[in-house]
């Protein structure tokens, strides 16, 4: 299907300069909401068994939950929103003539503000270790530790995909496939910063 | 190469294609109705009990086991259809295909092991309940958490199959996404070693058997993938095996 895209398909400017937003179009290869929705399935049996284990056991949830560090969350919230952010910036970029060569510089900046998202996550990791906390703790940081680590699995992925990205974005004419594969990659990046924003409440904020 | 041996590869896949089915449904009925094994013996059950589980159903597993270990190479077929079509794709020097053809020998590799355990704790269930409990640990941490083979191995297919720049590609592309879904669903596997209870552990509905089930189904897919290549054109793998690609 993504081979009989046209130009005006992916929102690529008209010659005048004259693009419909309005206009109904799946974000990138068909293909790849397999993957987007299979994922996002996956995540979401975990966070209904983790909500019911929690059901179970409220105490000990609650008590666990009070050695998260929710600053170190908040601050992994903004980094992905604002790396988010940038990549539909990109992508606007990229189908408009004028600014195109901005989409590759700004694809660059929105992995590399991701790639912060790694750090304060060792960080956070690192403050868990030093406190004697490990996956086998108790049942809350098996949890704790399965869904982060899946989700930073999941971000590293990500990061590499933008690296992709933003060579795809370096070309001057790209063809209405690459616009596609560009929103294919963002779409990922997209899903990564939601599964995110359920992650933080539900770990982190739930009482 | 001739005509005749054209028609004689084709339809050689189409038979390798056949032998999935055998490997999903002698697995599975010995698996479930011989062994007993779904859902497996919870990992949170005492070494007694798990003991009494595999002294209980020894007639029942002695008999799985031998069929598990006979079938298990025929999982081996279809993957060889899979790196002869993504040769096809990637040309003389294939580096997907052989890394994938490789992990996928690696992939029978734990299957076989998990059938030689199953046949010998079957074989002497009565000795010490720990040694069947940590024996019992074994198979399931060989099914399930060893992740990293299948995800390379599915990784391979993902890529390789997305990078097939011919405007008609010989897999659909959204069968590259599914794969790259595959992989990284398999991961959820690597947990198992945490997990006594709840939906990462090895009993219970897990993800990762979720997973083993879809991942057959979609072999079933690459059947219906494999029989387009065929009436599309073998003349391009011909033209490999000649070296010429």
């Amino acid at each position: 299907v993504s081979n009989d895209l046209t130009e005006a398909d992916v929102g690529v400017d008209t010659a005048d300069g004259d693009v419909d937003p309005r206009r109904r179009h799946v974000p990138g290869e068909p293909g790849i909401w397999i993957l987007l929705v299979g994922d996002l399935l996956l995540f979401t049996v975990l966070f209904v068994v983790y909500l019911v284990q929690r059901g179970q056991t409220p105490e000990l949830f609650g008590e666990s939950q009070r050695h998260l560090n929710q600053t170190l969350g908040a601050v992994n919230t903004l980094v992905l929103l604002t790396s988010s952010l940038l990549v539909a910036l990109a992508l606007r970029a990229l189908r408009s003539r004028q600014h195109r060569h901005l989409a590759s510089p700004l694809t660059y900046a929105a992995a590399g503000v991701g790639s912060m998202f790694v750090v304060v996550k060792a960080i956070e990791y690192h403050e868990k270790f030093a406190a004697g906390i490990t996956p086998s703790t108790d049942e809350f940081f098996t949890y704790y530790f399965t869904l982060t680590g899946l989700h930073l699995a999941h971000v590293c992925i990500g990061l590499v995909v933008l690296l992709i990205l933003a060579r795809v974005a370096r070309r001057t004419e790209p063809t209405s496939r690459d616009i596609a594969f560009f929103e294919g990659g963002g779409c990922f990046w997209h899903m990564v910063d939601l599964l995110w924003i359920v992650i933080f409440p539900l770990l982190f904020l739930v009482r | 190469m001739n005509p005749y041996q054209v028609t004689a590869t084709a339809k050689t896949q189409r038979i390798f294609v056949s032998c999935t089915p055998v490997f999903f449904v002698a697995y599975g009925l010995a698996f479930i109705l011989g062994a007993g094994f779904v859902p497996p013996p919870t990992p949170s059950l005492s070494a007694v009990e798990i003991a009494q589980i595999w002294t209980d159903r020894a007639a029942g597993i002695r008999v799985a086991g031998l069929v598990l270990c006979l079938v298990c190479p025929f999982i081996m077929p279809i993957f060889v259809v899979m790196f002869i079509q993504m040769r096809r794709i990637e040309g003389r020097w294939s580096p997907w295909a052989y890394l994938q053809f490789s992990m996928a020998t690696i992939l029978i590799a734990e299957f076989v092991v998990a059938a030689i355990i199953i046949m010998g704790l079957a074989y002497y269930p009565d000795v010490d309940p720990d040694i069947v409990k940590a024996l019992n640990s074994v198979i399931w941490m060989d099914l399930v958490g060893i992740t990293g083979t299948a995800l390379f191995q599915w990784m391979a297919m993902a890529l390789c199959i997305l990078m097939d720049k011919r405007p008609d590609p010989i897999f659909p592309r959204w069968y590259g996404y599914l794969c790259l879904w595959v992989a990284l669903g398999v991961c959820g596997g690597t947990f198992a070693v945490l997990f006594k209870a709840g939906p990462l552990s090895w009993d219970g509905i897990t993800m990762w058997m979720l997973l083993k089930v879809i991942a057959g189904q979609e072999a079933d897919e690459l059947a219906e993938v494999t029989g387009t290549a065929d009436r599309n054109g073998f003349v391009t793998s011909i033209d490999l095996q000649r070296g010429r690609a």
